[in-house]
């Protein structure tokens, strides 16, 4: 299953473009108010909007929300309150069916999602993970021909929402369904997607896979959005005995794990460099000298340019961290790249 | 927390709710409290016994009204004209309600009507209705069913808009039809909205009853009453007080009860 949009446009998305392939888990990242629900509700015909929605090429347009054979997880989930779990999943099936609810192909639901014990609870009994399994088992349920998530795991904590994600990827695949992943948040698109779209403002601001997206921002807005990661551009490699690599790059020499593959660029978020005062001792690891060129007060922190090398690099340090630092426009500074932080490509 | 300490978790809240539902019931203590008082005051002579009369006499009163067959007699005809009333008026009040509530063209045709006649108290109606239907047993009918429609209305067309939005989506995305989203989701999701215009105009329509029966019926508990009160007999005026409370309460509780069953969800 294939979908296409067409010149798809109404109050908020403007004429935006996007073709999502067969069986491809596709994350649609964006700040909040881009249009990424906009999105899902046109495709799922829920608002009215001008364009053409294709699947494998055919208009579905015309046809009611009902009829378009979408599964939606909705940010809220909207598990029915006054139906028990089981009811819930019977649901969908009972709309197509539309005959007495095939209470085996429920309970093989349930079982497969580890949610028979919670057969006949009502979901108010149930915690947010249980809830949003649920949810899973529903959307599932109705066998859809296109699957539209809108922040799944908004409403869990972040160790069950990342075990959830790994689970949901495995079964996404397994069942080839073409999917549309919305979120605000990059690594999670990361981890789940084959491919990104970034939708700011109602426009597609590019596709592609996460790292092409990383490191090759279009825009500033797309920059902001990821994070603005300092990127460079590598101009020597060279392999350690510890398996890690000494990059060269705007004349710094840093050290990183890496694969071994082709790398050009590197990119590092200004949160993962770390400034202090130059103390006068010999540079360690990923520790280079900068002087401060540029001192920025964004709501809550600062973001400080310094010239390192023969790069310039931006730093984000919050009011309290400045404020003890003391730092003004001319200092010298160290820096010091946390690793863990690095992203090479 | 484990799976099994959040379950026990879960069934302590579920009695604790139990418990404090419990603590809400109203207590008879003060009812009986009450009575000693009143029976002592009138006794004491701390208040005339013509104005205020032992409540062993209006017990006794009470006896004796139902060993004449004169209180079931005027309670049935009562009860009998607000079951009728009401259940016509309610009925019709959730079927235009939820049709109005669902469908909006249906809701801007009808709900100017429903906005100028759903303030006028129902007593108001009296007057117009004694002229064009007469005094009669259709009277107190009718009365009790103009009480009971547009409150109900009302309530069922709030019940109905307020369902939220995002599970009528939920289901259309599950493939399902307007008419079983009407019947699946729209309208049991209103139904504690519903059952509350129903509790409150149940008590209302034995208010109304009364006061119809006092004004312009000559058979019924607020006819006896108005009979009573022409022959100062204090104690009979009471005794159809008390019936008239016990009578609201039931039917209030009878709601509540319904509405437990139907929402336990909740």
């Amino acid at each position: 299953m294939e979908i296409k949009t067409k010149n798809l446009s109404n109050f908020i998305l403007k004429n935006l473009n996007l073709n999502i392939k067969d069986g491809e888990i596709f994350a649609l990242l964006g700040p909040n108010g881009a249009g990424k629900t906009t999105l899902l509700n046109a495709i799922a015909g829920l608002i009215p909007y001008d364009g053409n929605v294709f699947f494998n090429g055919v208009p579905i347009d015309d046809l009611p929300t009902e009829k378009r054979g979408v599964g939606y997880l909705f940010q809220d989930l909207c598990l029915l309150p006054h139906m028990t779990v089981f009811k819930n999943i019977a649901y969908p099936i009972k709309n197509k069916t539309n005959k007495t609810i095939p209470e085996k192909k429920v309970l093989k639901i349930l079982k497969s999602m580890n949610i028979s014990e919670f057969a006949d609870y009502y979901p108010a009994r149930l915690s947010g993970g249980e809830k949003q399994k649920v949810a899973m088992a529903r959307v599932l349920a109705a066998e859809p021909r296109i699957l539209l998530l809108d922040e799944p795991f908004k409403s869990v904590d972040f160790n069950t929402a990342k075990y959830m994600r790994e689970e949901l990827k495995i079964l996404l695949k397994n069942l080839k369904i073409t999917t549309i992943y919305v979120t605000h948040n990059f690594e999670e698109a990361q981890e789940m997607s084959d491919r990104v779209g970034i939708l700011i403002n109602g426009e597609i601001r590019g596709t592609g896979k996460a790292e092409e997206i990383f490191f090759n921002s279009v825009d500033n807005e797309v920059s902001n959005f990821i994070g603005s990661p300092n990127i460079l551009n590598i101009d020597s490699l060279k392999l350690l005995n510890s398996g890690l690599f000494e990059i060269e790059c705007g004349g710094l020499n840093i050290i990183a794990p890496h694969n071994g593959k082709k790398i050009k660029k590197m990119a590092i978020f200004p949160k993962d460099i770390v400034i202090s005062p130059r103390d006068g001792q010999t540079q360690k690891f990923n520790q280079f000298e900068g002087d401060i060129i540029d001192i920025v007060s964004i709501n809550s922190h600062f973001k400080i340019k310094i010239a390192a090398g023969k790069s310039i690099l931006f730093s984000e340090i919050s009011k309290a961290v400045f404020n003890s630092l003391k730092l003004k426009q001319g200092d010298k500074v160290n820096i010091n790249l946390n690793l863990n932080g690095i992203r090479l490509n | 927390m484990t799976k099994s300490e959040n379950k026990t978790a879960k069934y302590n809240l579920k009695s604790s709710r139990a418990s404090s539902l419990n603590d809400s019931k109203p207590g008879f203590i003060p009812i009986i409290v009450l009575l000693i008082l009143w029976e002592i005051a009138a006794r004491c002579d701390f208040v005339s016994k013509g104005l205020l009369p032992p409540f062993t006499e209006v017990l006794s009163q009470f006896y004796e009204l139902i060993k004449n067959g004169i209180l079931f007699e005027n309670l049935a005809k009562s009860i009998i004209r607000v079951l009728a009333g009401f259940s016509m008026g309610a009925l019709l009040g959730i079927l235009t309600g939820t049709v109005m509530g669902w469908n909006k063209y249906i809701d801007k045709l009808f709900n100017p009507l429903i906005t100028v006649f759903y303030p006028v108290p129902a007593l108001g109606w009296l007057p117009i209705l004694i002229l064009y239907i007469g005094i009669g047993e259709a009277l107190p009918i009718a009365i009790i069913f103009i009480c009971s429609f547009f409150p109900v209305c009302y309530n069922t067309v709030c019940g109905i808009k307020n369902v939220d939005k995002n599970y009528i989506f939920a289901a259309k995305t599950m493939g399902a039809s307007n008419i079983r989203i009407l019947k699946t989701i729209v309208f049991p999701l209103a139904l504690p909205t519903i059952f509350t215009g129903l509790r409150l105009e149940a008590g209302m329509a034995w208010r109304v009853i009364i006061a119809a029966e006092m004004v312009a019926i000559p058979t019924g508990i607020g006819a006896l009453m108005m009979r009573a009160e022409s022959l100062i007999r204090m104690d009979i005026i009471i005794v159809c007080l008390l019936v008239l409370s016990v009578m609201t309460f039931i039917f209030e509780r009878f709601f509540i009860r319904i509405e437990s069953v139907l929402t336990k969800w909740k």
